[in-house]
């Protein structure tokens, strides 16, 4: 089977399967634009996505080698996120930091299902939280003096759930 | 990108943190929004600002006439639920100024103040962020002429007065310069004024007539320009000056809808089926809207000359009075229980009905006199007092009548 060679932003080199790199919109553009495709020594730059993200993004790609590919279709569809599947929720079990980076390298690299899938369990640890808990969630500091935060409590209090 | 500290959901650039918002109900978006101050702005400018666009009373397309209203400009999301509380019926109501005498007030909203009138004298009441209106009013604008005041109309710095008694008043609040002149005899009752630049319009229940204002030696006097026998309950200037749109008191071949060309004084009988109009608001230069005697509220279109929408009160009461948002909301006063009928103009049937409390004095018979709103508030002037609905209240009741028809069944 073809292989590509993909370089980190650290300089690392990932030999990896052609057609696995091409679930990647950036890469295979790059490969079909520049004519790389038949040149089993060519290296593709990726200057934005370093060596441990990257090899994270390949080991998904891998798995989901057999997928379809998302359709026009899928954006009108509902937008659900308790769809994700197993193995998906165990490869992002990983820390905050890893998992932005991801969602980073994924739009990047236009890799539409990982893109997904990344956010969607972003979404998933915002979900049913109060502004309180998704501070301490996401380590977010208090841009509100004690004053504002009372400002902002009031200003919000007439809309809050009853 | 694994060089210096780790990444926050905050250094995500703006198109993938829309891609998480996308995920996110509208309730979780409101809880990011009071988490963080730069969340709370992508949110706000991505999200929720395309959805307030078209709301009713809240709606920013085109900055709307009620834009010029609002004391404070509201967030977007905001507007949603503020709008939301509109069509839900959800609100906070307090009656102000109680007269024991019954008069039918009129009033004017601004961003900073509400001109109110009662009997004859004419009050300016400051807005605050804190409550609807102070108790204690600004200003008196009065004169030694004591006949109660049956319209105004303030424009810029220029306030135009009309008494029952068919003398009028030009006020300017910047030099606070006041100019009283008779306009119509003593035997007239005078129904309405209006004005646009140097050119006046008062009616009386005998005729109608367009005045010239003019300025000598500091003195401003009026000089009359045209006189017309009819008999206008509501009148409009077109915002060029060019055209009077009136509504008859009465007319008994239906035709009370009418427009008046002012240089040349060519007289137009509108296609509306109404035999008398107690209230008009021009949508824009084609569209005129109409608050009619015969249970109707209804939409007309110079154009095409026929009315294009016309919508029936569900308890068949006549329409005393409009407002108009500037982009789909009309509310509209009715002659019974100080209901107002809020209606989208998109739909055929209202949206909500408005029914203020009864008070231990009186038992809410009342028609609306007069109405005026901005985003967040509604002041209803009843016969012995105004009435203030404040959407934005944390303590508001939700009443919602918009299936009364069908809960009485």
């Amino acid at each position: 089977m073809p292989s590509i060679k993909l370089q980190s932003s650290d300089e690392e080199i990932f030999d990896t399967d052609i057609q696995i790199a091409k679930c990647s919109g950036t890469i295979k553009t790059m490969l079909e634009d520049c004519g790389m495709e038949d040149d089993e020594n060519a290296i593709v730059p990726l200057p934005n996505v370093n060596s441990t993200i990257l090899r994270k993004v390949l080991t998904w790609a891998h798995y989901h080698k057999d997928d379809p590919q998302p359709s026009e279709d899928d954006e009108s569809k509902e937008k659900r996120t308790d769809d994700i599947i197993s193995w998906d929720a165990d490869f992002l079990k990983v820390d905050q930091g890893t998992l932005f980076e991801l969602i980073l390298a994924a739009n990047y690299l236009d890799i539409k299902g990982l893109l997904e899938l990344t956010c969607k369990t972003v979404a998933n640890m915002i979900k049913g939280k109060t502004p309180e808990e998704i501070r301490k969630t996401f380590n977010i500091k208090k841009d509100f003096t004690p004053a504002e935060e009372e400002q902002v409590r009031k200003e919000n209090e007439w809309c809050e759930e009853k | 990108m694994m060089d210096g500290p780790r990444m926050s959901l905050k250094d995500l650039p703006i198109y993938c943190l829309l891609g998480i918002f996308d995920y996110c109900s509208e309730g979780d978006l409101l809880c990011l929004c009071r988490a963080d101050p730069a969340l709370e702005y992508i949110i706000d400018d991505h999200y929720f600002n395309p959805l307030a666009y078209d709301l009713l009373l809240c709606g920013h397309r085109n900055n709307p006439r009620i834009e010029q209203r609002n004391r404070t400009r509201l967030k977007n999301h905001e507007r949603i639920e503020v709008s939301k509380n509109w069509v839900s019926g959800t609100y906070f109501e307090r009656p102000y100024f109680h007269h024991a005498q019954m008069f039918p007030t009129k009033l004017c909203l601004e961003a900073d103040f509400l001109y109110i009138t009662h009997a004859g004298y004419l009050r300016k009441y400051r807005r605050s962020s804190c409550d609807a209106l102070h108790r204690r009013f600004d200003a008196e604008i009065c004169t030694s002429t004591q006949t109660d005041i049956s319209d105004f109309v303030k424009k810029n710095e220029t306030i135009f007065a009309g008494r029952v008694c068919g003398s009028c008043f030009h006020y300017d609040t910047d030099s606070c310069m006041m100019t009283e002149q008779r306009m119509h005899p003593a035997n007239e009752y005078l129904y309405c004024v209006d004005f646009v630049k140097d050119l006046y319009a008062t009616s009386t229940d005998h005729g109608c007539r367009l005045w010239q204002r003019a300025q000598e030696f500091g003195m401003t006097h009026f000089d009359q320009v045209m006189n017309l026998p009819h008999a206008f309950r509501s009148l409009e200037l077109s915002s060029d000056g060019q055209w009077l749109y009136g509504g008859l008191y009465t007319d008994d071949d239906r035709r009370a809808l009418r427009a008046v060309h002012v240089e040349s004084g060519e007289e137009l009988v509108f296609s509306s089926n109404t035999r008398s109009i107690y209230d008009l608001k021009l949508k824009d230069d084609q569209v005129i809207f109409t608050a009619n005697f015969d249970t109707t509220f209804r939409m007309f279109d110079r154009r095409i000359d026929r009315d294009v929408a016309i919508w029936e009160d569900p308890f068949d009461s006549s329409f005393y009075s409009l407002e108009y948002d500037g982009l789909h909301a009309v509310l509209v006063g009715t002659n019974r229980h100080a209901r107002v009928n809020l209606y989208d103009i998109r739909m055929k049937k209202y949206v909500q009905l408005y029914f203020p409390g009864r008070t231990r004095q009186h038992n809410g018979l009342s028609p609306v006199y007069s109405l005026a709103c901005d985003s967040q508030y509604m002041f209803v002037a009843t016969d012995h007092n105004l009435r203030v609905f404040d959407f934005k209240a944390s303590c508001g009741v939700r009443r919602d009548y918009s299936n009364i028809n069908v809960l009485t069944k």
